[in-house]
């Protein structure tokens, strides 16, 4: 007999529809399994077997064949074992064909039955509601990010058992959807909560460190802080998290997929609205910064989607891993190339970065810190150009005071902070309505004119800039993007001189600035 | 220059290129042989009978004898490049140098030798100075060259080149004596005082061309310094520097020593401290130690920026905060009370003005002393 049960497979971020054939006929007993299978595919057969007598159903020796189709797509992943068991099921006679009809299975099988959690749930189930399914059966642990998707009923899967009684009731019509917790937990989603444990008003003192950390969020400009060791380098990245504004909910469901497909979802079931924050170690190899592997998972790029990437340390990194930074960060994307197709991940991230001036860490203090010039020169030589030209903003962080620890003053809040930076991107959407630029930071050299006038006092001003700091056109376009930002922050129309001060005191290093004879 | 040449055959060049041997058992050689062509033809059996070398020596210089194709290079390299050569017994050889114990046999030079009338001191000191050290060391320079004074160091990075870059800005002669080939530009960020030398004053070197800097070669180059110097002083040192070998081999020369006081608290003070401590020559202004010397003239670096510029109010504040530890943003924002927009405006005209400068990423000093 034969029967099809509908599944789906995650590719990137994405999901495509797969359909499991099973055919059951006399002959020598065996299961031949086919359609381009990865070996984890291919053991589903063992597990399957198992976990079909140990529910109590006893299959007479037959021949079994399955298939899965499209068969030009590798299948990999573990939410096969599920559907091919209920096809199987359903080609012996077990169950009623009509009951599997319009329903997604995914999830993975034990060898006792009991169904397992599976990775990229959240794309599966989208994928299921475009193409017209209504609903959808996942393993218990996944309901949660499945119920992001509203509109579309989750079955939630125990056992084989019991999704075999949890489908004949639903075909039945004796399921309600309010029994299983209702669709859509907006509520959950909507709220955003504070993040006590970093917030802005942690850091005391420190005013310019604070003041970058706002124009970098309002504008969503790049940042390297350079401090000593335990001067809150660390801290501030995680605050900068704090401040920018909720995701929306687009920018959240984005979000979400990354984390389902890599079977991270539980991170963000906390706080869906809130920034990401990532901090990969420098030992981190160039697929877990941007994604890779034979079937390609995201890396921590975008894992930080829309939030905040921190890298501690950046003269540690290695070099290779630091200049696969440089596309994603133009491009706000990562295409991974393989021969099973091209994987594009999301990469729209804020990158802050920290090191130290140099090797030991101390200078200009030159009571403690005793490197030489050559030795200055080669701790920065560890970061190239290109690199250091994306970052838009470069303070110094220096280790508080005690007095400005103890200090009773109380500082502002992330909330706070926040209130303003929301009023500065309003302000930015609002001059780039109709465009695809969100933030100052994205500003093509093209509309720099257009979007970014100077004052004439500001515009001498840049122009003796550009010639007593020898900038680059990049690093001239940067700090006027910066200035932009900090006019916005004050409302003004016109970027003043005052504002390309300010923009140039913040203005990325070059080697020069290590003047440490 | 014909003579000169004559004097300085190649077979001169060739022991004043043997590394192996100090000068002082160069010269002996020579005086007992009569020329340097007489030691290089020397028979085994003569060299073995002489006293002062030591076995390793006699080996070396034994397997020396055999080749000259290397000094012929080198000689031909001398005379394209314009490096001379001048032996102990030549007029041209600084007086000064023949009184130490191992006075070097010749000396590679490009540009001047310091002449026998000028006075001339030694400026030396740490290579990773502070910016203290450094503006010190420049105003040194700038007017002991005012002075008409010789500023001789050794063109390392820090304080040896701040002060020579002092006093070649003030259009005053100086000498840096390297450790390394004449040709060799050590440290290579120095290459542009380097040539400022060669063509306002003077570099010499005991070595041959192309001798790499190697660390062997720096302690016996600071006799060098202190030979030709009428007294060292120096301006920055840690407690266990390399300057003090300097300070030792003067002191052995018979040389009065200088140091530049610091604060107890600071790790580049704590050299120079302990000298003055030992007995060492405090060094309060230029004009004083000058006098001390027995130097009368006008030092005349006239007073401080802030009377040549009129500065604003506000900017006087912030520049009254500054000093030569370098002070960041943050510090000043703090100390200043003005919020930090009209910080940086003032900065950024204190800047302009030549008053003020940015050392480090948002660190700030003083230009001026």
């Amino acid at each position: 007999m034969y029967s099809i049960v509908s599944t789906a497979i995650v590719c990137g971020i994405q999901s495509i529809l797969v359909q499991v054939e099973a055919d059951v006929c006399d002959g020598m007993p065996a299961m031949e399994m086919v359609g381009v299978l990865s070996s984890e595919v291919k053991e589903a057969k063992e597990r399957i077997r198992a976990a079909i007598r140990n529910s109590g159903i006893c299959l007479p020796p037959k021949k079994i064949t399955v298939n899965l189709y499209p068969a030009d797509i590798r299948k990999s992943g573990t939410v096969f074992d599920l559907p091919i068991a209920l096809a199987i099921l359903a080609a012996y006679g077990k169950i009623p064909r009509k009951y599997l009809e319009g329903i997604l299975f995914a999830g993975e099988i034990g060898l006792n039955g009991e169904i397992r959690p599976a990775a990229g749930v959240l794309p599966m189930v989208l994928a299921a509601k475009e193409a017209g399914k209504e609903v959808v059966c996942v393993p218990r642990e996944n309901v949660k990010e499945a119920r992001i998707v509203e509109e579309i009923t989750i079955l939630p899967g125990e056992s084989l058992n019991q999704v075999i009684k949890l489908i004949e009731n639903y075909s039945k019509g004796g399921w309600n959807d309010e029994e299983g917790g209702g669709n859509c937990n907006i509520e959950e989603t909507e709220t955003y909560h504070e993040n006590i444990a970093c917030d802005f008003a942690g850091i005391h003192g420190q005013k310019i460190l604070k003041r970058a950390c706002e124009i970098a969020a309002s504008g969503r400009h790049n940042m390297l802080m350079l401090g000593s060791p335990g001067s809150g380098k660390t801290m501030a990245a995680r605050a900068v998290a704090t401040i920018l504004p909720p995701l929306t909910q687009e920018e959240a469901l984005e979000l979400a997929k990354v984390y389902s497909v890599t079977g991270m979802f539980g991170q963000r079931e906390k706080n869906f609205r809130e920034r990401p924050y990532r901090n990969p170690h420098h030992t981190v190899s160039v697929a877990g910064l941007a994604g890779g592997g034979a079937v390609p998972k995201p890396g921590e790029i975008s894992l930080a989607h829309k939030g905040v990437l921190f890298l501690d340390e950046l003269t540690e990194f290695k070099k290779p891993v630091l200049e696969v930074l440089r596309q994603p960060l133009e491009e706000r994307e990562i295409r991974l190339v393989r021969k099973s197709g091209t994987y594009c991940y999301p990469a729209d991230i804020m990158l802050i970065a920290a090191m130290n001036p140099c090797s030991c860490g101390y200078f200009p203090d030159r009571n403690r810190c005793t490197c030489s010039k050559a030795m200055i020169e080669r701790h920065l030589s560890k970061i190239s150009r290109p690199l250091l030209d994306r970052m838009d903003l470069c303070v110094e962080v220096q280790r508080p005071m005690l007095f400005e620890l103890t200090a009773k003053e109380t500082e502002e809040t992330s909330a706070e902070v926040r209130v303003r930076v929301e009023r500065t991107q309003r302000i930015q959407r609002k001059r780039f309505r109709g465009t695809e630029i969100l933030y100052n930071s994205q500003i093509p050299a093209a509309f720099m004119e257009r979007w970014c006038s100077l004052e004439p006092e500001g515009e001498k001003m840049m122009k003796e800039a550009f010639e007593q700091l020898e900038l680059t056109v990049r690093g001239y376009y940067r700090i006027i993007r910066v200035a932009r930002t900090i006019a916005d922050m004050e409302g003004a129309e016109q970027i003043k001189r005052c504002h390309i001060q300010e923009s140039l005191l913040f203005r990325s290093i070059d080697r020069k600035v290590w003047n440490c004879e | 220059m014909r003579e000169h040449e004559q004097r300085c055959g190649k077979y001169e060049y060739w022991l004043a290129g043997l590394s192996f041997l100090p000068g002082r058992k160069k010269i002996s050689l020579e005086t007992m042989f009569g020329k340097a062509e007489r030691v290089f033809h020397a028979e085994a059996e003569s060299l073995n009978q002489v006293l002062f070398l030591t076995e390793r020596e006699k080996d070396y210089l034994k397997k020396a004898q055999k080749q000259l194709e290397g000094t012929e290079r080198t000689v031909e390299y001398c005379k394209e490049k314009h490096i001379s050569l001048v032996l102990w017994c030549e007029g041209g050889y600084p007086q000064a140098l023949r009184e130490i114990y191992n006075p070097p046999y010749g000396l590679f030079y490009r540009g001047k030798l310091p002449c026998r009338e000028q006075r001339t001191i030694g400026v030396v000191g740490s290579r990773n100075c502070s910016p203290y050290g450094k503006a010190m060391a420049g105003k040194i320079g700038r007017e002991l060259a005012m002075a008409e004074v010789a500023v001789i160091s050794g063109m390392a990075a820090g304080i040896d080149s701040a002060a020579q870059r002092g006093a070649l800005q003030s259009g005053g002669y100086s000498c840096g004596v390297l450790g390394c080939g004449i040709d060799v530009c050590y440290p290579a960020g120095n290459q542009e005082l380097y040539e400022r030398l060669v063509a306002e004053g003077g570099v010499l070197s005991e070595y041959p061309p192309h001798t790499a800097p190697l660390a062997m070669y720096f302690p016996q180059r600071n006799r060098i310094i202190s030979g030709l110097s009428e007294c060292v002083l120096v301006v920055e040192a840690r407690e266990k520097s390399g300057s003090l070998i300097t300070v030792d081999f003067a002191l052995e020369q018979g040389k009065d020593i200088y140091a530049v006081p610091g604060r107890v608290s600071d790790v580049l003070s704590q050299g120079t401290n302990r000298l003055i401590q030992q007995g060492a020559g405090i060094f309060l202004n230029v004009e004083d130690f000058l006098n001390e010397l027995h130097i009368f003239a006008k030092t005349g670096e006239n007073s401080s920026l802030k009377q040549k510029i009129s500065l604003e109010n506000l900017e006087r504040l912030v520049y009254s905060c500054l000093g030569l530890n370098p002070r960041s943003l943050e510090e000043l924002l703090m100390k200043t009370g003005l919020s930090l927009g009209v910080l940086i405006e003032n900065l950024e005209t204190l800047q302009r003005k030549g008053c003020v400068s940015e050392i480090y990423k948002n660190y700030y000093i003083r230009c001026d002393i």
